[in-house]
């Protein structure tokens, strides 16, 4: 990319990175926090990242139906403190966004919480040094913060969920702030998330799943699979989860390395491991307030065998998300989670 | 001071801005569609709106559809049928 025309609206405001926080503050352009100004120098470097042309739409994105062009991710990209070679990261991103599947406009104008989560597999995470490992999920790893944060500025500024006008969480989540990390593929004793997906192993890969909320499992003693899995499936019991409360899709775990080891060399392949926690999962009948027994519970048939368990129907065993991720340590993590989306990432 | 240019994050929409549609001057006679968005009391709602609409007009057909789904569209069927309607009640929100 050797010339590059912008055509994004320009605004002229006093030379001060104050002053231009302020005016996109203002303007609801950013998440609160300060934003590095998104001048024509940075949005030319930030597009030389890609090879795609500026001017590439990929599509329109829920629930305003902007116009996601390449420029706009650019843009984007900059105020969040991204580096050009994350742009192919965020194109590959956006792309799942906005496949009819992932449901962007449930995600973006809900009361419930959530928010993106987006997973990275394949060489990638080494080639942007993704954290992958110890505090995977927290701060510190530039392509971590700065990845997820562009994301989530994409769906205000492209998507246009502005919150508490479009985005009517009641709460919202930390998450909402940025959610990225890598697979630790190479301490996981089972195929990587993007291999069961249909990728080759060196193919690189970025996943993204609209997620409501996660919890820590801890668990310092257990040594047998079976028991690990099954108290783990009562963390995923809860009746007020969201994945309980609304049993479409079944919830994610990401294990820590040290516990995906103690299930599998208990003899469990991640397939198994699936089946096993959606036997042991399910919360009661009359666990649930009367209201949702007979008015939800009932009338769409989610229990079966005086259980609701998350995602019932005949793919249910098979529906658990299971990743592993993080560093030493015997804490892993319940993700509650709806939809999700894979794409490769090109260039 | 200087002054510095920038450039907005924000995108057009590729949807064209469209104006609501006129409110029957009644409804006698007139297919009135009832969406529910499967979300608890979306039904109390809509049928105390029908109950409404009974006590003032004589309405030609009520359509009712009910989404499986809150966060999903109606499905093609449930459009179809909806499109027949001069006016359709869409239960929204929680």
């Amino acid at each position: 990319m050797t010339d590059v025309a912008l055509r994004s609206e320009r605004f002229s405001v006093d030379d001060s990175f104050e002053a231009v926080n302020q005016l996109l503050y203002d303007q609801g352009c950013t998440d609160g926090l300060p934003v590095v100004p998104p001048t024509e120098p940075r949005i030319v470097a930030m597009l030389h990242g890609t090879r795609r042309p500026s001017d590439e739409t990929l599509g329109a994105l829920d629930p305003l139906k902007g116009e996601a062009t390449v420029e706009k991710i650019a843009i984007n990209a900059v105020m969040a403190g991204c580096l050009p070679e994350y742009m192919p990261v965020l194109i590959a991103a956006v792309e799942a966004l906005i496949e009819p599947e992932f449901n962007a406009y449930t995600m973006q104008a809900t009361t419930s919480p959530v928010g993106p989560m987006l997973v990275l597999n394949g060489p990638i995470r080494h080639q942007l040094d993704v954290n992958c490992g110890a505090s995977c999920m927290g701060p510190g790893r530039r392509a971590n913060a700065t990845l997820g944060r562009a994301i989530r500025l994409i769906l205000l500024n492209i998507g246009g969920g502005i919150p508490g006008l479009i985005d009517k969480a009641t709460h919202g989540q930390p998450a909402k702030y940025t959610f990225c990390f890598g697979e630790n593929e190479e301490e996981s004793p089972w195929e990587p998330f993007h291999v069961e997906y249909g990728f080759a192993p060196d193919q690189s890969t970025v996943a993204v799943f609209a997620v409501h909320g996660d919890a820590d499992m801890l668990d310092i003693v257990t040594q047998r699979g079976d028991a690990m899995l099954r108290c783990f499936a009562q963390t995923v019991n809860g009746v007020s989860l969201h994945n309980t409360q609304r049993p479409f899709e079944a919830p994610m775990i990401v294990f820590s390395p040290e516990h995906a080891g103690i299930v599998a060399r208990s003899g469990f392949s991640k397939a198994e491991a699936k089946g096993y926690l959606y036997e042991h999962s399910g919360v009661p009948l009359a666990h649930f307030s009367e209201e949702m027994q007979h008015g939800r519970i009932e009338r769409w048939g989610w229990a079966k065998d005086g259980v609701v368990r998350p995602a019932p129907g005949p793919e249910g065993p098979k529906s658990f998300r299971i990743l592993v991720a993080g560093g030493v340590g015997p804490h892993s993590e319940y993700i509650s989670c709806t939809s999700q989306a894979i794409r490769p990432i090109g260039d | 001071m200087a002054l510095i240019e920038i450039f907005s994050p924000r995108a057009e929409s590729s949807i064209a801005a469209q104006a609501l549609s006129p409110l029957p001057a009644d409804l006698n006679g007139k297919v009135v569609g009832l969406l529910n968005n499967d979300k608890p009391n979306a039904e109390v709602l809509l049928a105390a709106a029908e109950a409404a609409i009974a006590q003032a007009f004589n309405v030609g057909e009520i359509v009712r559809a009910w989404k499986p789904r809150t966060g999903a569209a109606p499905t093609p069927q449930q459009m179809a049928d909806l499109s027949r309607c001069d006016l359709v009640i869409n239960a929204l929100g929680d």
